[in-house]
């Protein structure tokens, strides 16, 4: 019992960072319908962004937050700019392709830039860990987990509550009666993609401690929230992040009894039971996606 | 009705026969097992591009495990090989048994509803294949990967002192991959494959099952996939598993296509030619193992913009006309086209 309880916990903190990840591609697809394959490279891109700022500073990793939100933003709008504005509105395998070869760019852009060899960030509390009762926590999951949860908090405000967000489900809902409502929606979609972005970014910051930094790093996290974002129901932020949470129990349940690199296959056969029964996602209205 | 035969004799049988004769004679003329091994790697991207191009560009499902199948077919030889001595040539139907098996669940589920969920479903397995193949250490070898020890040149082991044997051997592969793809655009799958893909509400509504054909070209996709990757398997004698099946190796064959001409049987085939010489000369150049792969990208992302009907475009009647316009000869062709529809409505 205290193995099954203990991986709980321990998937409840790893899922916060796949949930993060999971709600920064939805809201990116909620308003542009535009998948992101390329967050896992973003994702890996910031932590390289951080070991970046380190080097000069030797700030850690949660004075790093608002450097690396910086940069990756900056990142963000130029490959907005430059790749993913060209293909909207186009086919939806265009936008499939151009992200995915994004991602293959900046994987591959920060070897060029960095080198081959795995990095780390020193962090003090990389192996601090809480006492609860009998049940460990992480420190640097715990924080990561805190943090993701306040993101997504903040971001489904923004989206909710305040005129941007309004703009935002306006352009999402149709986009030429956003235009004539006075929307710029080109500007919408720039700062969708910035906040999906920032969020993946702000992710993969947070769990420099217990990672190496290398370049396939992103792989994993882009393939189990792109799941969980699936099984939310594709553009529905609350289901995107309780199904990140939901899919890092599972991973960790079945690393606990099994082995660890089991995780990710019970992952793939709960995400494939599920979608074929609820194609529509968990929390999916009774409608046909497409 | 004679003539018209005689233009496309003219226009498709002899340049084809002629580039059929160049290749075929080229070994004799090369000396350098490095040309030779480039060349193979062409036919073979070439080959596995045709393949991804079956589903991904007639049908518009982009699919990026296309690596599974080539690593299924690539391990079954070798693993075949190392345990129990046996031909690729048995490989062959294990691998196309069991890609047709994974093809067939992953479709039957992915292919029931319309969007982004094919390509996340296969960027998900070609991930969980990777990550078992990396930890099933006794079986696989794990990151090390395993090798085919030299047990000297037979065809039976398709093992030979160099390579100009794979070099015809990789040819006739794509003579009939292209072939059998041919047959398959002009075949009633085919078309209907490409109508989902124009109009997939219009398909249905003529009573076309789509997730059924999308199903039967995903399927034969990965056959053939797996046939080659047995080829592939035996050509470069090592497998690993970040290598072979990670989404890298699917996001080179999409390139390979993208930069040759998405859904077009010609465009497909010719676009390993391009980028495979090209990226061989970045890694001469550039050395660094990171520089050549980012031309796959950058390659990727700018035909995607700039061109997405690729360089086979540049070749096409279309874009001529297009030029001869620009050049100013579209005026007098113009002219002439109107003088001749007067003639018509008179």
């Amino acid at each position: 019992m205290w193995i099954f309880t203990q991986s709980i916990i321990n998937g409840i903190l790893a899922g916060g960072v796949y949930a993060l990840i999971a709600v920064g591609i939805t809201v990116i697809f909620g308003v542009m319908r535009l998948v992101n394959f390329a967050s896992g490279a973003f994702f890996t891109l910031s932590m390289y962004l951080g070991y970046f700022v380190y080097s000069f500073t030797g700030w850690n990793c949660y004075q790093l937050i608002p450097a690396v939100a910086i940069l990756s933003a900056a990142v963000a709008y130029v490959t907005f700019k430059f790749t993913i504005s060209p293909v909207l509105g186009k086919s939806s395998d265009a936008t499939i392709l151009v992200t995915v070869g994004l991602s293959f760019f900046l994987q591959n852009l920060v070897i060029v830039l960095f080198g081959g060899t795995a990095l780390t960030l020193p962090s003090e509390i990389s192996n601090v860990s809480i006492r609860i009762g009998e049940y460990t926590l992480g420190l640097p999951r715990t924080i990561a987990f805190m943090v993701a949860i306040v993101l997504v908090l903040g971001v489904s405000l923004l989206v909710n509550k305040s005129n941007f967000g309004r703009s935002m489900r306006a352009t999402a809902e149709n986009p030429e009666v956003a235009e004539m409502l006075g929307i710029k929606s080109r500007r919408v979609y720039t700062l969708a993609w910035i906040i999906g972005i920032v969020m993946t970014s702000i992710g993969g910051l947070l769990l420099t401690p217990i990672y190496y930094v290398n370049n396939t790093v992103g792989a994993p996290f882009r393939t189990v929230s792109l799941m969980a974002v699936v099984l939310g129901g594709l553009g529905d932020i609350r289901g995107a992040f309780i199904c990140g949470l939901l899919l890092g129990i599972i991973e960790s349940v079945f690393s606990a009894y099994f082995s660890a690199y089991i995780g990710l296959l019970g992952i793939f056969i709960v995400y494939l039971i599920i979608f074929l029964f609820k194609p529509q996602g968990i929390f999916g209205r009774k409608e046909r996606v497409g | 009705m004679k003539t018209e035969q005689k233009k496309k004799w003219i226009h498709q049988v002899l340049p084809l026969s002629c580039i059929a004769i160049v290749i075929l004679l080229l070994p004799f003329g090369i000396q350098s097992n490095y040309i030779i091994t480039v060349a193979v790697t062409c036919f073979l991207f070439s080959c596995f591009g045709v393949c991804w191009n079956m589903i991904s560009g007639y049908g518009g499902q982009i699919s990026w495990c296309h690596a599974v199948f080539v690593s299924i077919g690539a391990y079954t030889t070798i693993l075949m090989n190392n345990l129990a001595g046996w031909s690729p040539f048995i490989a062959i139907p294990v691998s196309m048994i069991l890609s047709f098996i994974i093809s067939t669940v992953i479709g039957k589920i992915s292919f029931r509803y319309r969007g982004p969920f094919f390509s996340i479903t296969t960027i998900a397995f070609a991930e969980i294949v990777r990550v078992l193949l990396l930890n099933f250490r006794d079986f696989t070898g794990g990151s090390a990967g395993i090798t085919r020890p030299y047990i000297g040149a037979s065809f039976w082991n398709l093992m030979f002192e160099n390579d100009t044997p794979f070099y015809y051997i990789s040819f006739v592969l794509m003579v009939g991959v292209v072939y059998i793809t041919y047959r398959f655009e002009k075949s009633k799958t085919g078309y209907y494959l490409k109508a989902i893909k124009g109009d997939e509400d219009a398909a249905i509504s003529l009573g076309i099952d789509t997730s059924r054909i999308k199903l039967t070209a995903f399927q034969l996709s990965a056959v053939l996939t797996a046939v080659i990757g047995v080829f592939y398997g035996a050509f470069i004698n090592y497998v690993q598993p970040n290598t072979i099946c990670g989404m890298d190796f699917s996001v080179q064959i999409g390139s390979v296509v993208i930069v040759g001409g998405l859904g077009t049987v010609w465009g497909s085939m010719i676009g390993a030619f391009i980028l495979i010489p090209l990226i061989e000369l970045a890694n001469i150049l550039l050395g660094a193992q990171g520089g050549a792969q980012l031309l796959y990208g950058l390659a990727l992302i700018f035909v995607v913009i700039a061109q997405p009907r690729g360089v086979i475009y540049l070749f096409s009647k279309e874009n001529r006309d297009r030029i001869a316009q620009k050049l100013g000869k579209g005026a007098k062709k113009t002219s002439e086209k109107i003088r001749e529809k007067g003639r018509e409505d008179i």
